[in-house]
């Protein structure tokens, strides 16, 4: 797995590349939590650009799921972006796409969480 | 334990059936390994790179499973894995040296707050990417079918 975090004007994209597995989830979890634990912005906001991510085993979905719970809890929010048809239907079989929104693109779902953050509930749509 | 603890069925007469056995200690760090083996063995059974990803993938779960909730992280104890090669479908066997489970027990990771949990999904996610996903009656060896391509 190869993992690139930056930060954006609205918020923190991680890009995940390769197979993420094993250590490689226990990692992404501990980056992910890192990233969100040191944003100096009072609610921070997380998207996960899945493009080039081969597959997620479970051990990674709970990765996200605990960076969706830490991003919440500092007032913030986490989806993911360019989602494949294999990783979208992973989360719609485990039914995370309920808690875990998607967006075409980074810039989409960094707008999108911002407006919800600001108040706007339609803002938050799975792709 | 000795891979001959896995029963296989005889072949039948003229019917061809090859079987890859390897041990792996229980260790995250060696998963990958066991990963890199299936998918290996899948793309040479013609599976193409998203089948062979998702057998790979459902061996992955059943790895961990054995990892962390059969042999409890106990890197003295082995995971060993079979994969039963026949003509028309590719069978993989991953058997730990735990007290086993029952797996009817197993709560759905879907259902109410349960999708807030972090870990639990590894059977839905297998039953997802293989067409058979079965434990023997003690619970210490999955079987994942997936019939191979023509």
């Amino acid at each position: 797995m190869k993992l690139r975090i930056r930060q954006e004007q609205n918020g923190w994209v991680a890009e995940v590349e390769g197979k993420v597995i094993a250590q490689e989830s226990v990692k992404l979890g501990r980056k992910l939590e890192e990233t969100i634990l040191n944003a100096q912005e009072g609610s921070p906001h997380i998207v996960v650009n899945v493009a080039q991510t081969a597959y997620l085993d479970s051990q990674g979905l709970g990765a996200l799921v605990r960076a969706r719970q830490s991003v919440q809890a500092r007032g913030g929010l986490m989806a993911l972006s360019e989602a494949p048809q294999h990783i979208l239907r992973l989360l719609e079989i485990t039914k995370l796409s309920q808690i875990i929104p998607a967006y075409p693109n980074d810039a989409a779902a960094l707008k999108a969480m911002r407006a919800q953050a600001d108040g706007d509930p339609s803002a938050q749509t799975n792709a | 334990m000795r891979f001959e603890h896995f029963i296989h069925p005889l072949p039948k007469s003229g019917e061809r059936v090859q079987t890859i056995a390897a041990a792996f200690p229980s260790a995250l760090q060696y998963v990958p390994a066991l990963e890199a083996l299936v998918h290996s063995l899948a793309r040479a059974l013609s599976f193409d790179e998203r089948g062979a990803n998702e057998i790979a993938a459902a061996a992955v779960e059943g790895a961990m499973n054995a990892l962390q909730h059969g042999n409890q992280k106990d890197i003295s104890k082995n995971i060993f894995l079979a994969a039963i090669v026949e003509p028309n479908r590719l069978t993989i066997k991953i058997k730990d040296e735990g007290a086993g489970f029952d797996v009817e027990k197993v709560e759905d990771p879907r259902e109410g707050d349960r999708i807030w949990k972090d870990s639990g999904r590894g059977i839905l996610i297998m039953r997802y990417y293989m067409d058979s996903v079965s434990y023997d009656p003690s619970g210490v060896e999955l079987t994942l079918v997936k019939k191979r391509p023509r």
